[in-house]
Order: structure tokens, then C-alpha cells, then sequence
């Protein structure tokens, strides 16, 4: 299980990897009770600032998905409403649509792409 | 010692240093066989470029540490014999490897594995609770003795025991976290292993009791067990 961070997508690095943790959050790939890896580390490792990751984690905690441990640092917590795959998918498509309208493509093309980005994962 | 000695003697050194380096260089074959001995029992092309890189960081200062330490401790007067020089080429080339692969990932993309690492998930904690004692049983016997320039020198080699330690849990990971995990574990555990087998050769030159002998015994034990994983641990 990883985090992947590409600085040519042009998408902010702290926001590439709240997404992903939530997504791993919300599918169960990350249980409730798992420890995240440290901000020094998961700093090193993607190459970033570590108030970059500080930033994540804590937004993440303002937001319920994490909680601070003293001894065993950032902890997934037990999300009671897991959301289920239509509502993830649903979330994912709006958060396309946002920056599909912050670069200004119109609606054919930004299908387009969404639907050459579904061939070339398959 | 006159210049032209000097570049002679160091001529003749790396031409040495060149003719060990050669068969010590690893290829695709010990690549595998690293990362099977240490679980990535199928290894992609990738991983065997990664532990291929791994070996080459610390093979390649193995022949000029192997002939300039002895020129250091010549100068720092410290007697060194063919096993303490040996251990020491392999912790050293083990420290400037582990600082080298400490370089920040380059590339748009990266990449991190999200488990969190920890030096007892590197290192077994009969490991741990074994180097604590013969390190301890190792002070004592130096104390004993009074051997106050082998205390310094056991001091050092634990330094740099648990640097390499510490290193393998902080420097970045690779791409691939199966690969990237088995080499950390390697690196640790190697690590403690010459740990413990150089503070037994240094502190207890020479067995002369049944406790010398049961330190000697369990340092050199715990080196092998530690540097080589058993199919107990594997499965």
C-alpha cells in the first residue's frame, strides 16, 4: 500500500496525498487502528516538506479520519457512516469536474479524458 | 616520506584496491539471490536493479577501506589484526552506503509505502536484548582489564553499529516496498551482527575463561543467526 506524489500533475502535493489517504481510508484499504507512518517519514520518502505533511495529518484529524495518539502517533479512526462505492465515485467525479473547471476544459473534453484515463487503467 | 613514494605506494594501493573491487562486483545473479535470502522470493527486474544498487554502494569502498584502515590505525596506534579489519571494511562500507541512499527520491514522482518503520521491525528483539548483553558483558570485561583504548574503540564500533541501525530505518524507500523492506532488514541486521562480532574480537583478544568463552561463543552466534535468516523466520 503507497502514496504516490507527481509534481507534474499540477495538483498541490499536500492535497495529492490527503486524497489518497482518504480514499484509502474510505475503501478499508487503511483499517481503522492503523498506525500512519510518521511525518518525518512519510516527509522523507515523498520528498516534501514535513509542514507539508503536518498540514495533511491534521487536516485529516480536524476532519475525523485520523486521531493523535501519544504513543502510537497518527491512528486511522473507525469512521461509524462508511461511505459505499457509489457515493465514493460520486465524490471522486465532483472532485474531477472542480479542477476539469479550474483549467477551464470544456465538458466534451474533460469527458474525453475521463473516459481515455478509464481505458488506459484497465 | 618523499612525493614519489608516496604516489607510488598509492598507485600500487589502487591498482590492489581495483583487482579486489573487480570480483567483488555484483550483478543481476546476486541481486536475486540477496532478495531471496531476505523474502522477495519472486523479484521483478526493478527489485533486482535495486538490491544491484544496493550492493554496489557498499562493495565499492570495501577494497580502499579494506587497504586504508590499517594505515589509520597505524596512525591512531591501534593494533589491528586480519578478523578485527575485516569486520571494521564491512561496517564502514555498510555506514557510507546507508548515508549515501539517505539522497532525497529525484523525479516528479514519488513514491511511500505506508508502514510505519521502526528499528524492532528490523531488527528481532532476541537481536536487540543479545547485542545489549554482549556489549555489556564486553564493558565489563574491558573495565576489568583496564584495556582503555579498546573501551573507545567498542564505543565507536557501537556508534557505527547503530548508525547503519538507525539509518536503515530513516533514508527514503524505493519504489518498490517489498524490495525496499527486505534490503532495510538486511542492512539492520547485518549491521547488529558485526556489531556483535567485532566487540567480541576486540574486547576478548584471547579466551582465557569459561565467561570469556560464553561471550565469545554467543557474539559469534548471534552474528550468524542475525546475518542469516533462518527458515524459522522466513516462513
Amino acid at each position: 500500500m503507497k502514496v504516490v506524489v507527481d509534481t507534474d500533475l499540477g495538483i498541490a502535493p499536500w492535497r495529492q496525498v490527503r486524497d489518497q489517504l482518504i480514499r484509502l481510508i474510505t475503501t478499508g484499504a487503511l483499517a481503522p487502528g492503523t498506525r500512519l507512518p510518521s511525518i518525518r517519514q512519510l516527509a522523507r520518502d515523498l520528498a516534501l516538506a514535513s509542514g507539508t505533511v503536518a498540514r495533511v495529518y491534521r487536516e485529516l484529524e480536524e476532519d475525523g479520519w485520523v486521531y493523535t495518539a501519544r504513543a502510537k502517533g497518527t491512528v486511522v479512526a473507525d469512521i461509524a457512516d462508511r461511505p459505499g462505492k457509489a457515493a465514493l465515485l460520486r465524490a471522486a467525479a465532483d472532485e474531477y469536474a472542480r479542477a476539469a473547471r479550474e483549467l477551464g476544459v470544456d465538458p466534451g473534453a474533460a469527458l474525453d479524458a475521463a473516459a481515455a484515463a478509464l481505458e488506459s487503467v484497465q | 616520506m618523499p612525493f614519489d613514494n608516496v604516489v607510488a605506494v598509492a598507485l600500487i594501493m589502487g591498482l590492489f584496491g581495483l583487482a579486489i573491487l573487480v570480483p567483488l562486483w555484483p550483478g543481476e545473479k546476486q541481486g536475486k539471490k540477496v532478495l531471496r535470502r531476505w523474502g522477495v522470493e519472486d523479484p521483478s527486474p526493478s527489485d533486482v536493479a535495486e538490491a544491484v544498487r544496493y550492493l554496489r554502494r557498499r562493495r565499492f569502498w570495501y577494497p580502499w577501506l579494506f587497504l586504508g584502515l590499517p594505515l589509520l590505525a597505524d596512525l591512531a596506534g591501534i593494533g589491528n589484526d586480519g578478523a578485527s579489519l575485516f569486520l571494521a571494511t564491512l561496517l564502514i562500507g555498510a555506514l557510507i552506503a546507508e548515508v549515501l541512499a539517505l539522497r532525497s527520491p529525484k523525479g516528479a514522482r514519488r513514491e511511500a509505502g505506508l508502514e510505519r518503520r521502526a528499528v524492532r521491525g528490523l531488527v528481532p528483539d532476541w537481536g536487540l536484548i543479545l547485542y545489549a548483553v554482549i556489549v555489556a558483558a564486553a564493558v565489563v570485561w574491558l573495565v576489568v582489564h583496564r584495556w582503555w583504548a579498546l573501551l573507545g574503540v567498542a564505543a565507536a564500533v557501537s556508534a557505527v553499529t547503530w548508525l547503519v541501525i538507525l539509518l536503515a530505518v530513516r533514508r527514503p524507500s524505493t519504489r518498490d516496498s517489498a524490495a525496499d523492506g527486505a534490503l532495510r532488514v538486511r542492512s539492520a541486521r547485518v549491521a547488529a551482527g558485526l556489531g556483535l562480532a567485532a566487540t567480541v574480537t576486540l574486547a576478548i583478544p584471547e579466551v582465557t575463561n569459561l565467561g570469556s568463552w560464553l561471550v565469545v561463543v554467543a557474539g559469534l552466534a548471534g552474528w550468524y543467526h542475525l546475518a542469516h535468516r533462518s527458515r524459522v523466520e522466513a516462513a
